[in-house]
C-alpha cells in the first residue's frame, strides 16, 4: 500500500514539472496558434541562468533564493519575448511547418550554445538545494519538505496563471485575441502587447519549471530541455491544446502513465516512453481535441 | 551553341567538384564555399544575366541530363585511391533518395513527417535481417526493405490521416521516438548493437564487395556501391519527376493547398494521401536498403530524431516541392558536413543558425519550385505578372 | 527592400563562415626533429557531441604519447597524430574509419570509444589491413567476436571487468543487489556480465531496472528498488546518468551503498555531486591505479604540464598506452602496416606499461587486464585498497 502511495507521490512531483512546461505550449497555441518547440530548452535555459545566482544564495539563503527565482524568471521572460520576435512572429503567415522547424532549430541552438559556451557545459551541473531538506512519514509514506514546497509553488503558479488569463484585463485581451484576432484589434487590443505578454508569461513558467526541476533533482544538464519539451507538448495535447487546465491535467496524466509503467509493469521501465507516447497517439486518434479541449469544427 | 554552353559549363562544374573534394586544406574549402555563395547571390541579384546560362539548359534538357549522368558515372576514376569520398558521395546519393521521398510527402502533399528516420531504419533493418538471417540475395532484400517501409508507413497512416498540422507533427515525432526505443530494446534484432555482417549486394555472380580493374584503374567495393547508388538515385529521381509532372503530382499539390476545395471536386483525399505517403516511404525504404548493403552494419543510433530533423531540413532548405532544390540540398549538406569537420564542435550551432536564417529570409528554399508549365504559352504571361 | 533581403542572406552566411573559420583550432603538429621520416598515426574518437569529454581526454593522451615519442632522441621516426571525429555514431565512424585506413601514409589507428561504433568499423580496418588499437570500447565482441588480426585492445572487456566487480562486491559482503542500467549497449552489456558473475558467486539481483539514458526522473525506479531492501544499488551507465541516480538517491534519503562501472570514474561525478554526495561511491576501473605503477605518476605529471584543457578521464591512460605500443611497433619494424600488425600480434607479451603488463592473446585482446576497485573519498577517486575505507578508518555508507 505504501508502495502505491510513494509512487503516487513520485508521479505527482513529475506531473507538476510536466504541467508547468505544458501550460506554455497550451498558452502559445491558444493565443497565436503556434507550437513553440524550443520551449523545453527555454526551461533548461532558466535553470542555467538561475545557476548564475548561486553566489547570492550562499550569502543570503532565503532572500537569495527569492532573488534567484525573480531574476531568472525576468531574464527568461525577456529572452522569450526576444525569441518570439526572432523566430515566431516573422513566420506567422507561413505554413506551420516553418514555425515548427524554426523553433526546433532554435532549441538546438540554445542547447548547443549552453554546451559550448557555459563553463563546463558538457557536464551535469550541481544545482543548489533551496528548500529545507528532511521530511516526515505518515503510515509508511515518506514525504519530503522539498516536495511539499515544489508542489505548493506549482499549484500557486497554476492558480496564478489561470487568474491572470481569466481575471485581469491583460488576460482578457489575450483571450479576446485568441478568439478573434481582427475583432479584438478593432476593440483596441494591442497585438504586440498581447504577444509580448503571452511569451513573457509562458517563458516565465518554463523558467520556474527549470528551476524546480533543478532543485528537485539537484542537477541540471544541457540536454534536459529536449525531452521535457516533447513531453510537455504531448501533455498539452492529451489535455487539449489551448486549455490551461487541460495542460495541467495532461501533465499529470502523462506522469502517471510513465510512473505506473515503471513501477508496476515488470521490466516496464525501459518502455515507459513508448507506452506514454502510444497512449498519446491513441488520444489523438479517438479524441483529437484532448481531454479538456473545446470541441470545434475544423478551421477553413 | 546551346549544346556547347551546356557541355562546357557542366564540365567546369564537374572539375570544380572534384577539386573541391580532393582539396584537403581548410582555407581552400572555405574559399570554395564563399565563392559558391557569391555565385548564388549573383544569380539572385542579376536574374537576367543568369538566365543566359540557365536557358540553354532548359532548351537542351536531354543533353544536359545525359552528359551530367556520364560525368557522375566516370567520377570513381578520379578517386581510386580515395574511397572515402566515394563512400561519402554514395551516402549523399542515399540521402538524395531519402530527402526526395520525404519531399513527396511533406513538400508535395503537405504531410508533415518527422519520422523519416524510422522508415529509413525499417528499410535498413529489414534488408539487414533478411540478408544476415535468411541469406537472401540483394535483388530480393532491397524490394523487401522498400515493401516493409511502405507497410509500416501504412500502419502509421491511420493516425496520419486523422490528424493535421501540429498534431501530425507530434504523432510522427512520437512515432519516431518510439521506433528508436523499440529498435534499441529489442534483443531479437540486435538491441543497441544492431545487425552486423550484412552482405554486400551481389547480382549474377558479381559480388559488389569484390575488386576489379580497367587498365591502371582499380575499383574497390566503394566504387561498385557508388555506381549502384548512382543508378538507384537516378531511377528514384526519374520516378519522382514522373509523378511530379503527371496529373498525380497536380492532384497531390491540390490536396496540399486546399483540402476542402479538392474534396468538393470529388477527389478522395485519403486515397491520394496514402499514395503519396507510400511512394515517399518506398523511396526512403530503398535508401535504407542500399545503406544496409553498402555499410554492412545497421545500428539504431542512425535512426534517431536527429536524422529525421536533418532530412526535413534538407527538404526545407532545398525548397518544398522542388525536386532539383531538395536534391542539391541533400548533396550539399552531406558533402559539406564532411568538408567542414574542421569546425567540429560548432557544427550543429552554425547549422541550426543557418536553417533559422534561411527559414526567415528565404522560405521558398535554395531552388524554389516553379509554376507548373502545363500551358507553355500561358507561362510567359504568368512570368510577366 | 527586396534586394536588401537577398543581399542580406549571403552576407550573413559569409560572416558565419568567416567566424567559424576563425574558430578552427590549430592542429597538433609540433615540428621538432624534422630530419627524421614522418610517420602518421590516426586517432579516432568522439571529439564532438555528448561523449566528447572522454574522446578529447583520449585524444590528449594520444597527443601526449606522440609528444613523448618525438622528444625521445633514440626514436627513428617523427610521429604525427591525425585526428578524426567519429561523433560516436556508426555513420560518421564508418566514414572516418575509411578515411584513415585508405590513406596509405597513415600506418595505424588508435580508435573508438563507443562499442557500437567499433563493432561497425572493424570490418573496414580488416579489409584495409590497418592495425587498430581500440582504446575505449569495451564490448567483448570487438576483439573476441572475430578473427581479425588487425584489431587489438589494451583495456579489458566488459566480461573481465564485471567478473572482478562481482568478486569485489561479494568480498565486501553485499548479497542483495538492486540494479539500474541504461539501455545503451554500454549499460546492457555491463549488466549482462555482472548478473552472470554475481549469480555464480551466490549473489542475488533483487530488482533490475533498465532506463533510457536521457530519462531525467528516476524516482519511480528507485522507489521500486528500495522497496526490495537491497544492500547495494549498482548502476551501469556513464557519469551524467550516474550523477542523476546518486543525486536522486540522496534526495530520497536512500542510504544504500552505491556502485557504478568504469564510466562513472571521472571528475564530473565528483564535481557535480560535491565531496559530500560522492563520498563512499564505489566503481571499478580497468588497469592498475595510475599512481601505483612507475609510468602512472609521470603520465599524470606530464599531462598536467602539457596544460590540456580536458582531463584524461577513465580511458586516457589506455589511449596513451595504445599509442605508445603502436609507436614501439613502428620503431621496431618500420612504418609498414603488415609488419606492424605482425609485431603487435606476436611480440606483445608482458610489456610493461602504466596500466600493468600488456599481453595480446590470439584475438588481439589484452589477456591480463588489471582492474582496480575505486572509491570516492573527499571528492576524489582513489583505489579502494589505498583508501581509508580499506584501513577501516571510514565505513562505507551502506555497510552495517
Amino acid at each position: 500500500m505504501d508502495m502505491i502511495g510513494q509512487q503516487l507521490m513520485n508521479a505527482v512531483m513529475l506531473g507538476t514539472m510536466y504541467s508547468l512546461v505544458a501550460i506554455g505550449f497550451s498558452l502559445f497555441f491558444g493565443t497565436m496558434n503556434v507550437i513553440h518547440f524550443s520551449h523545453g530548452d527555454i526551461s533548461m535555459l532558466g535553470a542555467f541562468i538561475a545557476l548564475f545566482f548561486v553566489p547570492i544564495i550562499t550569502q543570503y539563503s532565503v532572500l537569495g533564493s527569492v532573488i534567484m527565482f525573480i531574476g531568472a524568471i525576468v531574464i527568461v521572460a525577456v529572452l522569450g519575448i526576444f525569441l518570439s520576435g526572432l523566430v515566431i512572429q516573422p513566420l506567422q503567415s507561413s505554413p506551420q511547418l516553418y514555425t515548427l522547424l524554426a523553433t526546433l532549430e532554435a532549441g538546438l541552438v540554445i542547447r548547443e550554445a549552453i554546451r559550448l559556451f557555459y563553463p563546463g557545459g558538457k557536464m551535469s551541473q550541481k544545482f543548489p538545494i533551496i528548500f529545507p531538506s528532511g521530511g516526515f512519514s505518515i503510515g509508511g509514506l515518506t514525504i519530503r519538505f522539498d516536495q511539499l514546497f515544489i508542489l505548493a509553488i506549482g499549484v500557486a503558479v497554476f492558480v496564478a496563471t489561470v487568474l491572470i488569463v481569466n481575471k485581469t484585463s491583460l488576460g482578457m485581451a489575450i483571450r479576446a485575441y485568441s478568439q478573434d484576432k481582427e475583432a479584438s484589434m478593432m476593440m483596441g487590443v494591442s497585438e504586440s502587447k498581447v504577444i509580448a505578454v503571452t511569451f513573457a508569461l509562458g517563458s516565465a513558467l518554463a523558467a520556474i519549471a527549470g528551476i524546480l526541476h533543478g532543485t528537485y533533482y539537484r542537477e541540471v544538464i544541457y540536454t534536459m530541455g529536449l525531452t521535457s519539451g516533447i513531453i510537455g507538448f504531448s501533455a498539452a495535447t492529451i489535455g487539449g491544446l489551448g486549455s490551461i487546465w487541460g495542460a495541467i491535467v495532461g501533465g499529470y496524466l502523462f506522469a502517471f502513465i510513465q510512473t505506473s509503467v515503471s513501477a508496476f509493469v515488470p521490466g516496464g521501465s525501459e518502455y515507459r516512453d513508448v507506452i506514454a507516447f502510444g497512449v498519446m497517439i491513441l488520444f489523438l486518434l479517438f479524441r483529437p481535441t484532448g481531454i479538456l479541449g473545446e470541441r470545434q469544427s475544423e478551421r477553413v | 551553341m546551346n549544346k556547347l554552353i551546356v557541355l562546357l559549363s557542366e564540365t567546369v562544374l564537374f572539375a570544380l567538384l572534384i577539386l573541391f573534394l580532393i582539396a584537403e586544406s581548410v582555407s581552400i574549402t572555405i574559399l570554395f564555399i564563399v565563392a559558391g555563395f557569391l555565385c548564388a547571390a549573383a544569380v539572385l541579384i542579376f536574374p537576367k544575366k543568369a538566365e543566359r546560362i540557365i536557358k540553354p539548359f532548359a532548351k537542351e534538357r536531354r543533353t544536359a541530363i545525359i552528359f551530367s549522368m556520364i560525368l557522375m558515372a566516370i567520377l570513381p576514376f578520379f578517386f581510386t585511391t580515395q574511397p572515402y569520398w566515394l563512400l561519402t558521395l554514395s551516402l549523399a546519393g542515399i540521402y538524395i533518395m531519402l530527402a526526395n521521398g520525404l519531399n513527396m510527402q511533406t513538400g508535395t502533399t503537405g504531410l508533415t513527417n518527422f519520422s523519416g528516420a524510422a522508415f529509413f531504419g525499417t528499410g535498413a533493418y529489414t534488408t539487414g535481417l533478411l540478408s544476415v538471417h535468411l541469406g537472401l540475395p540483394g535483388w530480393l532484400t532491397i524490394p523487401a526493405g522498400m515493401f516493409a517501409s511502405v507497410l509500416i508507413g501504412a500502419i502509421l497512416f491511420f493516425p496520419v490521416l486523422k490528424v493535421k498540422g501540429h498534431y501530425l507533427a507530434l504523432v510522427t515525432i512520437a512515432f519516431g521516438l518510439m521506433f528508436n526505443i523499440m529498435l534499441n530494446n529489442t534483443d531479437a534484432i540486435g538491441g543497441p548493437q544492431g545487425i552486423s555482417g550484412v552482405k554486400a549486394f551481389a547480382i549474377g555472380g558479381f559480388d559488389f564487395s569484390g575488386m576489379w580493374a580497367i587498365g591502371p584503374f582499380i575499383f574497390s567495393s566503394y566504387a561498385n556501391n557508388y555506381w549502384l547508388t548512382l543508378l538507384a538515385a537516378i531511377l528514384a529521381l526519374a520516378f519522382t519527376r514522373y509523378i511530379y509532372n503527371s496529373p498525380v503530382g497536380l492532384i497531390l499539390n491540390y490536396v496540399r493547398d486546399d483540402e476542402w476545395s479538392s474534396k468538393s471536386q470529388g477527389l478522395n483525399i485519403s486515397y491520394w494521401k496514402l499514395i503519396a505517403f507510400c511512394c515517399g516511404n518506398a523511396l526512403i525504404g530503398l535508401g535504407g536498403a542500399l545503406y544496409a548493403h553498402m555499410i554492412g552494419y545497421v545500428a539504431p543510433d542512425l535512426f534517431s530524431f536527429q536524422t529525421s530533423l536533418l532530412l526535413l531540413s534538407m527538404v526545407l532548405l532545398g525548397g518544398m516541392d522542388s525536386i532539383p532544390g531538395v536534391t542539391v540540398a541533400a548533396f550539399v549538406m552531406i558533402v559539406l558536413t564532411e568538408k567542414l569537420r574542421v569546425i567540429q564542435d560548432y557544427r550543429f550551432l552554425i547549422f541550426g543558425l543557418l536553417v533559422i536564417i534561411m527559414i526567415i529570409f528565404r522560405k521558398e528554399g535554395l531552388i524554389p519550385s516553379r509554376v507548373r508549365p502545363y500551358f507553355p504559352k500561358l507561362k510567359s504571361v504568368l512570368m510577366k505578372r | 527592400m527586396k534586394k536588401m533581403r537577398t543581399l542580406f542572406l549571403p552576407i550573413l552566411v559569409i560572416l558565419a563562415l568567416v567566424i567559424s573559420g576563425c574558430a578552427v583550432s590549430p592542429g597538433s603538429g609540433s615540428g621538432n626533429g624534422s630530419k627524421k621520416q614522418t610517420v602518421k598515426i590516426a586517432f579516432i574518437g568522439p571529439l564532438t557531441g555528448g561523449n566528447s569529454r572522454i574522446g578529447l581526454g583520449g585524444r590528449n593522451s594520444a597527443r601526449l604519447a606522440v609528444y613523448d615519442a618525438n622528444h625521445n632522441k633514440n626514436n627513428k621516426y617523427h610521429y604525427e597524430l591525425v585526428e578524426y571525429d567519429d561523433e560516436n555514431t556508426t555513420q560518421a565512424g564508418n566514414q572516418v574509419a575509411l578515411k584513415a585506413s585508405s590513406d596509405p601514409s597513415v600506418i595505424g589507428g588508435i580508435a573508438h570509444y563507443g562499442s557500437v561504433v567499433a563493432l561497425a568499423t572493424v570490418d573496414t580496418y580488416h579489409k584495409a589491413g590497418f592495425p587498430t588499437m581500440i582504446w575505449g570500447a569495451v564490448h567483448p565482441d570487438i576483439t573476441l567476436g572475430n578473427d581479425y588480426k588487425e584489431i587489438f585492445r589494451v583495456p579489458g572487456t566488459q566480461i573481465d571487468q564485471n567478473k572482478q566487480a562481482a568478486e569485489f562486491v561479494t568480498k565486501l559482503g553485499f548479497k542483495k543487489v538492486g540494479v539500474l542500467y541504461d539501455t545503451t549497449d554500454y549499460g546492457r552489456g555491463h549488466f549482462k556480465y555482472f548478473k552472470e558473475n554475481l549469480q555464480k558467486l551466490g549473489g542475488q539481483i533483487v530488482a533490475e531496472m533498465p532506463v533510457q539514458p536521457d530519462q531525467q526522473d528516476l524516482n519511480a525506479e528507485l522507489t521500486k528498488i528500495q522497496a526490495k531492501k537491497p544492500d547495494l544499488i549498482w548502476f551501469a551507465g556513464l557519469a551524467p546518468e550516474g550523477v542523476r541516480v546518486k543525486k536522486q538517491m540522496d534526495a530520497m534519503n536512500i542510504k544504500t551503498q552505491f556502485m557504478g562501472v568504469s564510466g562513472l570514474v571521472n571528475e564530473e561525478y565528483n564535481s557535480a555531486l560535491g565531496a559530500e554526495g560522492s563520498e563512499g561511491s564505489l566503481a571499478i576501473i580497468d588497469g592498475a591505479p595510475t599512481s601505483s605503477l612507475p609510468g602512472g605518476e609521470k603520465f599524470m605529471k606530464d599531462y598536467k604540464a602539457r596544460k590540456y584543457s580536458e582531463a584524461p578521464e577513465a580511458y586516457g591512460p589506455f589511449a596513451y598506452v595504445s599509442t605508445d605500443l603502436m609507436i614501439q611497433a613502428i620503431e621496431k619494424v618500420g612504418p609498414d602496416r603488415k609488419k606492424v600488425t605482425n609485431w603487435l600480434d606476436t611480440k606483445v607479451k608482458n610489456i610493461d606499461s602504466m596500466i600493468g603488463k600488456v599481453t595480446f592473446n590470439e584475438h588481439g585482446q589484452n589477456d591480463m587486464p588489471l582492474f582496480t576497485p575505486m572509491v570516492s573519498q573527499d571528492g576524489k577517486w582513489v583505489p579502494y585498497a589505498e583508501s581509508e575505507y580499506q584501513t577501516g578508518k571510514r565505513k562505507l555508507p551502506g555497510k552495517k
